[in-house]
């Protein structure tokens, strides 16, 4: 029997999951592998050709294993209890959403590093049979790890979902932040942002991935609380963390592309706030009558529900981009990057507010719009390549597409005035559409009991 | 007057252009064991589920012991514990982990784990079966053990949704032998099943819903024997003349044949008071039939259950 400390969510879970076929499939694979790929470097009579299949082989597999099939195990986590009936029961105990979330991230994080740490010994004999540098490798295999870890907590928060359009496009989200991260870490190093020379740099990018792993788990734990829950206020909080981080950073290393890091990964808080559920659970907003004013208009923004996110949200990126134009070197795509920002992920709240406001879940047509205006933005960059005809005008219209542009430095000065006007637009639907739920929150705040 | 445990106002819940809840309200005791019946698709479950916060109401309030479902889902669970009418099981698990993982999961610790484990597993006599895999188990041992994880937390209340749907008939009997003792525990019980004659014999009182509408609450007694209400007689002669009955009851008001066998005949009485058989009684014998046997029948739950869904057809309580 286990310890009594130990999360019973994480004792259940590694109880089944190193009982599974998978796991024992995954490390005895791993295992055999490893071994003959050792043996075959062993009895070879050429071991400097053979090495670099060993090395090939070793990365190929470790990185199959910890990066794709255990987060691949994570994106079905909760829904496998939802699908199986067994997650109702555990909302009756005493265990907290969070903790649910929580212990199945750990679970599968243990499951991970077990697997890791399995593989250990054939580095080591790896850097005795020559031709490896150990530090490269540990670093490598960290970074393996933290990835793999961020995507185990993202499955976990995405796995929530019932709906396998939502599933599938968050995943898709994810798989696409494989191809847009580097693209804009690679333009970011270009900017002068310099990883290798910056421990601080390093630092905070490593505690702003804790912080997004742990917004994961968290997201997930709301998509499984009741509505009487407030998870808005810890989410948010968490974005909150992030942009104190990123300017603490700005501050000690004066470089602007820093804030843009801390911008990557407070983007899925900020999709998160604007496509909460909206429920009217008296006892979420009756206490702030006791409050002073002040505290009771900073606590609105962290209501649950996409009324407040809409706020927060804004006041967020004002806070972001002020901090750009005061402590950093001066970027004077800063209003144009900011609109074409806020017009992307305002558009498809406005549309689905005005399409679907009766959706107790905004989160499914939201992704769709976002992902049908990524593709249109990507149709009109690939459109101007090719034609070289000057619609920047047109396609300011949509904020997405100014945004790629003005990240890719192609943007033209004519653009700014469509996506304002487009931006504002969705502003004004959003400001009509949530007029009617702040009344009520209002009112329950002014109620008694 | 004591505050009710359970206290349901104009709950209602749609799904869609559904409405499977329809203002429902009602009222439950401390110590009352409830029986919940309605046909398939009547909103039982969506009300139960509502009941132990795991459905969200569209308007209405649910209130237990004193506190809003609602408002404070935490509170209400610790005070409910629910059995689905279909549990989900865990993979690579014996019953005495499956057990354990509950517990836990319910805060015990250390001693008072193993201790409470024990007591729950020798009531619902799982301890017999504590090394089989839980994915392994009848439907009757399944049930069980369902009920063994629903009791661990020691809960005030127990909502049961079918509990003993798709059982045999010895492993029913086992599940009512159950749910008896806990009723003798002092427990507060609100049991939905398909069958009546179980929840006659175990309920204080009865809850109808048809179409997410309460249509009667009330012990099985009063459901049975409402004064006024049309009742079935039974009439033996004591010769074969019932050609000549029959007639004779064609002609009076207010009764009519219903069934008729070589041994007697089963009349329906529009009104079923005492004074009314009485009269009818004492007009066959002044009409000269030999009467050896006249009885007014016992009226079953299921023909009450059937009788009071036609006649609340056209809207609810």
């Amino acid at each position: 029997m286990s310890a009594d400390w130990l999360n019973p969510i994480v004792v259940k879970e590694l109880r089944q999951g190193l009982k599974s076929r998978l796991f024992t499939g995954m490390f005895l694979t791993l295992q055999g592998v490893m071994f003959m790929c050792m043996m075959i470097y062993v009895l070879s009579d050429k071991p400097g050709g053979d090495m670099e299949f060993i090395n090939g082989m070793f990365w190929f597999l470790l990185g199959v294993l910890v990066v794709l099939v255990i987060p691949i195990r994570a994106f079905q986590s909760i829904h496998e209890e939802q699908k199986n009936n067994t997650l109702e029961m555990l909302y009756l105990t005493r265990m907290s959403s969070w903790k649910i979330a929580f212990g199945k991230w750990l679970a599968l994080v243990i499951q991970q590093w077990l697997l890791v740490t399995a593989v250990l010994p054939y580095l080591v004999l790896r850097y005795f049979l020559g031709a490896i540098n150990v530090a490269d490798d540990l670093l490598t295999l960290s970074l393996m790890v933290v990835t793999g870890m961020l995507l185990i907590s993202a499955g976990i928060g995405f796995s929530g979902w019932k709906s396998k359009l939502v599933r599938g496009l968050l995943i898709g989200g994810v798989a696409m932040s494989f191809y847009v991260i580097p693209i804009a870490l690679f333009g970011l190093s270009r900017s002068g942002l310099n990883f290798s020379s910056s421990p601080v740099v390093w630092i905070a990018t490593l505690i702003g991935l804790v912080l997004l792993m742990l917004f994961f788990i968290e997201y997930g734990a709301s998509l499984i609380a009741p509505p009487a829950e407030n998870h808005a206020k810890r989410k948010r909080i968490l974005a909150l963390l992030i942009i104190g981080l990123y300017m603490i950073v700005l501050v000690i290393e004066k470089s602007a592309p820093l804030v843009f890091l801390g911008l990557l990964f407070i983007i899925p808080i900020c999709i998160d706030s604007l496509c909460e559920p909206f429920h009217l659970v008296p006892s979420l907003y009756r206490s702030s009558r006791r409050h002073f004013w002040v505290v009771r208009l900073i606590r609105r923004l962290f209501y649950p529900g996409w009324p407040s996110g809409f706020l927060f949200v804004t006041i967020v990126l004002m806070i972001w981009s002020t901090s750009v134009i005061l402590f950093g070197p001066g970027e004077h795509r800063i209003v144009l990057f900011l609109t074409s920002l806020l017009g992307t992920l305002f558009l498809p709240l406005a549309i689905v507010a005005v399409v679907r406001p009766a959706t107790a879940h905004y989160m499914s047509g939201y992704l769709v719009i976002l992902f049908i205006t990524f593709i249109v933005s990507m149709v009109l960059m690939v459109f101007e390549a090719v034609s070289r005809s000057g619609f920047n005008f047109l396609s300011g219209f949509l904020p997405m597409s100014t945004l790629i542009m003005s990240i890719s430095r192609k943007t033209a000065s004519d653009q700014i005035l469509s996506t304002a006007v487009i931006t504002a637009i969705c502003v004004l639907i959003i400001v009509i559409k949530m007029a009617k739920p702040w009344r009520d929150i209002i009112a329950l705040e002014k109620s008694d009991s | 007057m004591t505050q009710s445990l359970v206290v349901i106002k104009e709950l209602t819940k749609a799904f869609g252009s559904l409405t499977a809840v329809d203002r429902v309200s009602f009222e439950i005791q401390s110590g009352q064991v409830v029986g919940f019946i309605g046909e398939n698709g009547a909103g039982k479950t969506t009300t139960m589920r509502m009941m132990v916060t795991l459905e969200l109401p569209d308007s209405g309030s649910i209130h237990i012991k004193g506190h809003n479902a609602l408002e404070y889902p935490d509170m209400v669970r610790h005070m409910v514990g629910w059995m689905p009418d279909s549990y989900g099981v865990y993979q690579f698990m014996t019953v005495r982990e499956y057990m354990d993982f509950f517990a836990r999961a319910y805060g015990f610790r250390g001693a008072e784990r193993h201790r409470r484990i024990d007591e729950v597993m020798e009531f619902t006599e799982l301890n017999t079966i504590h090394d089989r895999p839980v994915d392994k188990l009848s439907k009757g041992m399944g049930q069980r053990l369902c009920l063994g994880r629903t009791l661990l937390p020691d809960p005030e209340i127990l909502v049961l949704d079918e509990p003993a749907a798709g059982l045999d008939p010895k492993a029913r009997i086992e599940f009512k032998n159950l749910v008896r003792l806990l009723a003798d525990q002092g427990k507060t019980l609100f049991i939905s099943s398909h069958i009546l004659s179980e929840l006659e014999q175990m309920c204080d009182s009865l809850l109808f819903i048809s179409k997410g509408k309460i249509v009667h609450h009330g012990s099985s007694e009063s459901l049975k024997s409402r004064e006024g209400e049309p009742v079935m007689v039974r009439i033996e002669l004591a010769g074969t003349n019932y050609a000549q009955l029959a007639e004779w009851v064609s002609c009076q008001p207010g009764i009519s044949i219903f069934e008729q066998d070589a041994s007697g005949m089963r009349i329906r009485m529009d009104d079923g008071s005492r004074a009314h058989l009485s009269m009818i009684l004492q007009r066959l014998q002044s009409a000269g039939f030999e009467v050896c046997e006249f009885h007014r029948e016992k009226v079953r739950l299921e023909d009450a259950f059937v009788d009071i869904i036609n006649r609340n057809a056209g809207g609810g309580m």
